[in-house]
């Protein structure tokens, strides 16, 4: 786990936004410093790329153990504990309809944030911090449709690679977790 | 400092109960004809501080309101006016009015409305009784003058009061130690209290030497010079009689000179008039004398801490739990490396050393929540006078157990709930006067208020002697409110019917009344109830009376867990929900209408799969059993037996929210951490009894109970 926060960090680093270099101070920051680019963690589940905003995501672990919870959604593995807190852990695979993958050697667990809640979203391969400019977004393509375009928030470029960004919010829209159960009526 | 501050307003809360609680005794005791000195003395002491404290935070109508009480306490304690029942009304009065006062969206209107009447009507109490009623010194010549001159007007008075009872009065001389004069004073107050009332001490008119002082004690008792000699045998000191001049002998009463009203003791009845009496002894008459001083210093050694503060400790303890449980992991490592023996073993003792702290440091934060029920009996027995008044029944109220403890949260919670049921049973239980005698009942209806520990629950008890509930009654109302079918009713047993009265929009009175019969009542006491994890009963009997019995966990932010294990998966059960846990072979198990029930002491009882109910997927090896654990819980008025496959055992456990996404997942409460970062789930099992009560009802209207 501390390997992937080292690189997190180093790619914070790297931004130049928030770190100064020796160079800028030699040149009085005279170096155009890009402001409008956005940061996401990259990562892949089953054969495509997804990102999300680094600022959602709190830490990335390796997987640990859940307990499943009955009378909940197939895509939630079940609730898991990282230093006391409790959180649901997602199979994003599941959950965005790639089918269940086994996770391998690579596959890692994002601890994201919503609603001052931590949530766990297990992913194949965590790729790194990705820096995306705005020119190379685009807006989700109407073309692709189903459910599973409500998860995409929009399309990145890099490195003429096609990243999905994922909507967070509807990833983990609380009302899908817990079915309607059948024996729910009336109360 | 101002007046809306917690502090202030805790504190006061704190003061005002206390004065409550007295005046409840000092009710109690005028009506069996002797009020105790001391908690005339200890109330007044009670008003006279609020009155400091309002002062200090500016709290100007508590401090006006304080100040008039304190004068009537003040006559009272020295018996210019007596300690009738409107005397009695008029501080109750005070009590709630304080409490407006310190609420401060109604402190405003309170001081506007309420506040400037009740101080007249103090005034009143005060004025109407006049200056003193008697002059000094004329019946009390046999003292001696030297000592009446001393006297305080107090002393003077608790003097009198002995001499109107009939007491014999002594005067002991006694010589201290310079040095050791404040215990030798100490020890033999002590042992006088145990025999009379000490009037007071006054430095010897035979004058003192460099290194003793010499002490006239009067004392009021009713034991014989005799007795007293021989209690005082062994202390170093001369005693005197004093008798009233001329022939009045001291067992002779004298008449009572100025009271308008005589102790009668008749306790069936609220209304007696009581009289300031003494029974027993008086603690230290000196220190309250006069009253002008107003410490600055806090009633109470006590601090004031948000719950939520507590919590965040009691998680931190809970994750510390944690810790040492993976401390034990690390410490199995080292034992496997032979080079490290010593160090695994110092490393053992820590450990344990460390578990033991911990518990003990778990223990303290639980204590640190915990509050006596004694604070919701107050609010209660205030209600019961107040409601006895206005429905005209006379009530006759007992509480014991007011010193069971409960955390802070549920005691909060409970308030509401024996509200509503102290209400109904005043209402609705308690006949009017006419009918309990005609029926040879007491004329007073008696209501009772209790509690208890049973084990890891606090139970308690609101019992009447009132008209009972009748089954039928309440069958014919259900059917008539549309809650139950005539079919349905067929099939239920008395119990069961009863426990209709839990059932939303249930009320047996046509018309509702000013107090109750709004038909939310005992609907909220249930849910009120349930949430708290707890369980209701009722028992009742036609014509002589109702009992509700509440059992509660006693504390909610540690609990005590049954750990089960169902087809490989682990959960924990609220230990106080789960009745007990009984081995059942699976022939014992039959099925009605392909439900699974087995009898249980003559009941039956629904049972429910938590393999099926949750579709759990068998984990490990899993075999067709011959037995299982049938855990009998129950919620509220339900019972179910939840079928499980093993009972692992039972632990404290610090139960955590799912958050948001979870929160709704029928039958799962929470989750909490068993060692080793070992998530497990914890049932809700008031959802599951319903659920397993709804599947029944649907299937068979099973007896519930």
């Amino acid at each position: 786990m501390s390997v992937e926060k080292d690189d997190l960090w180093q790619a914070l680093l790297r931004t130049g936004e928030a770190v100064a270099s020796e160079e800028d101070y030699e040149h009085g920051y005279k170096r155009e410093v890009r402001q409008d680019l956005r940061q996401y963690v990259a990562f892949r589940v089953a054969a495509e790329s997804y990102a999300v905003s680094i600022q959602d995501v709190e830490e990335i672990s390796k997987l640990f153990e859940t307990t499943p919870v009955p009378r909940t959604a197939a895509f939630l593995l079940g609730i898991g504990n990282v230093r006391g807190r409790i959180m649901p852990v997602v199979d994003l695979a599941h959950r965005l309809g790639l089918g269940e993958a086994e996770f391998g050697r690579a596959a890692r667990v994002l601890i994201v944030e919503r609603g001052d809640e931590p949530y766990g979203l297990v992913v194949d391969e965590v790729y790194g911090v990705v820096r995306i400019p705005p020119e190379s977004m685009e807006e989700r393509p109407g073309a692709i449709g189903g459910t599973r375009a409500d998860y995409i928030r929009a399309l990145g470029r890099f490195e003429s690679k096609i990243i999905i960004i994922l909507e967070l919010a509807e990833v983990l829209e609380p009302q899908d977790f817990v079915p309607r159960y059948k024996g729910d009526e009336g109360s | 400092m101002d007046a809306n501050s917690t502090e202030f307003i805790g504190e006061a809360q704190e003061v005002i109960e206390t004065f409550s609680r007295h005046l409840f005794e000092l009710e109690a005791q005028s009506r069996s004809g002797a009020t105790d000195p001391d908690l005339l003395n200890a109330s007044f002491r009670a008003i006279h501080s609020l009155k400091g404290l309002a002062g200090l935070f500016g709290a100007a109508a508590v401090g006006d309101l304080s100040h008039s009480l304190e004068g009537t306490l003040d006559a009272l304690r020295l018996g210019k006016i007596d300690l009738s029942r409107e005397v009695l009304d008029v501080m109750f009065e005070a009590v709630e009015l304080f409490g407006r006062l310190l609420d401060p969206k109604e402190s405003a209107r309170a001081a506007e409305t309420g506040l400037p009447s009740l101080i007249i009507r103090l005034t009143e109490l005060v004025d109407a009784a006049g200056g003193p009623k008697q002059k000094k010194g004329d019946d009390l010549a046999f003292i001696g003058e030297t000592i009446l001159v001393q006297l305080s007007e107090y002393e003077e008075h608790r003097l009198r009061e002995n001499v109107r009872l009939g007491r014999n009065l002594f005067r002991i001389h006694a010589a201290f130690d310079i040095l050791l004069i404040d215990k030798g004073i100490e020890a033999l107050k002590e042992k006088l209290k145990v025999h009379g009332e000490v009037i007071t001490y006054l430095p010897s008119v035979d004058g003192f030497s460099d290194d003793s002082i010499e002490l006239d004690i009067i004392v009021g008792t009713t034991d014989d010079y005799r007795a007293i000699s021989a209690l005082l045998a062994d202390d170093n000191v001369s005693i005197h009689q004093l008798t009233p001049t001329g022939e009045a002998a001291p067992q002779e009463r004298p008449p009572p000179p100025s009271r308008p009203t005589i102790v009668e003791p008749t306790p069936e009845r609220t209304e007696v008039v009581g009289v300031i009496d003494t029974d027993e002894p008086q603690d230290d008459a000196r220190e309250d004398v006069g009253g002008g001083e107003v410490s600055l210093r806090s009633l109470s050694q006590t601090v004031r801490v948000d719950l939520r503060r507590l919590d965040v400790l009691m998680n931190l303890v809970g994750e510390l739990g944690v810790v040492q449980t993976n401390l034990g992991g690390v410490l199995e490592q080292l034992r496997a490396l032979e080079a490290s023996a010593d160090v695994a073993r110092d490393l053992t003792v820590q450990i344990r050393d460390m578990t033991r702290k911990l518990a003990l440091l778990q223990q303290g934060i639980l204590d640190v929540r915990m509050v006596p029920i004694g604070q919701v009996f107050d609010k209660l027995a205030r209600v019961v006078r107040k409601l006895g008044r206005e429905l005209d029944k006379e009530i006759r109220l007992s509480i014991s157990g007011e010193e069971t403890v409960l955390d802070k949260l549920i005691v909060e919670e409970l308030s509401d709930p024996l509200m509503h049921m102290i209400r109904n049973c005043i209402d609705h239980g308690i006949e009017p006067t006419e009918e309990r005698v005609a029926m040879g009942k007491p004329q007073a209806g008696r209501v009772e208020l209790r509690a208890f520990q049973r084990g890891n629950r606090v139970v308690i008890e609101v019992d009447d002697d009132g008209r009972g509930i009748d089954w039928q009654k309440i069958r014919d109302v259900a059917i008539k409110r549309q809650l139950v079918t005539a079919e349905e009713v067929a099939g239920m047993g008395a119990h069961e019917i009863i426990n209709m009265i839990f059932a939303p929009g249930f009320s047996t009175r046509d018309q509702a009344s000013a107090v109750s019969g709004r038909g939310v009542g005992m609907d909220v006491v249930k849910t009120n109830i349930a949430k708290l994890s707890g369980m209701i009963d009722v028992a009742t009997e036609v014509g002589r009376g109702t009992r509700f019995s509440i059992t509660l966990p006693v504390t909610l932010a540690i609990i005590q867990a049954l750990v089960i294990q169902s087809a490989g998966h682990t959960f924990c059960i609220p230990l106080n929900s789960v009745l007990e846990s009984i081995m059942v072979e699976t022939r014992e198990i039959a099925t009605v209408e392909g439900h699974e029930v087995i009898t249980l002491r003559g009941k039956t009882l629904p049972l429910l799969h938590l393999s099926r109910l949750f579709a759990l997927k068998a984990r490990g090896r899993v075999g067709p059993m011959q037995r299982v654990y049938v855990v009998v819980v129950g919620l509220a008025q339900h019972r179910v037996g939840l079928v499980v496959d093993e009972l692992l055992g039972q632990q404290d456990v610090v139960i955590k929210p799912l958050g948001s996404a979870l929160r709704s997942v029928p039958g799962i409460a929470g989750a909490t951490e068993l060692g080793a970062n070992r998530t497990v789930l914890l049932l809700d099992v008031g959802r599951l009894v319903d659920e397993g009560v709804q599947h029944a009802d649907a299937q068979l209207g099973l007896i519930r109970r």
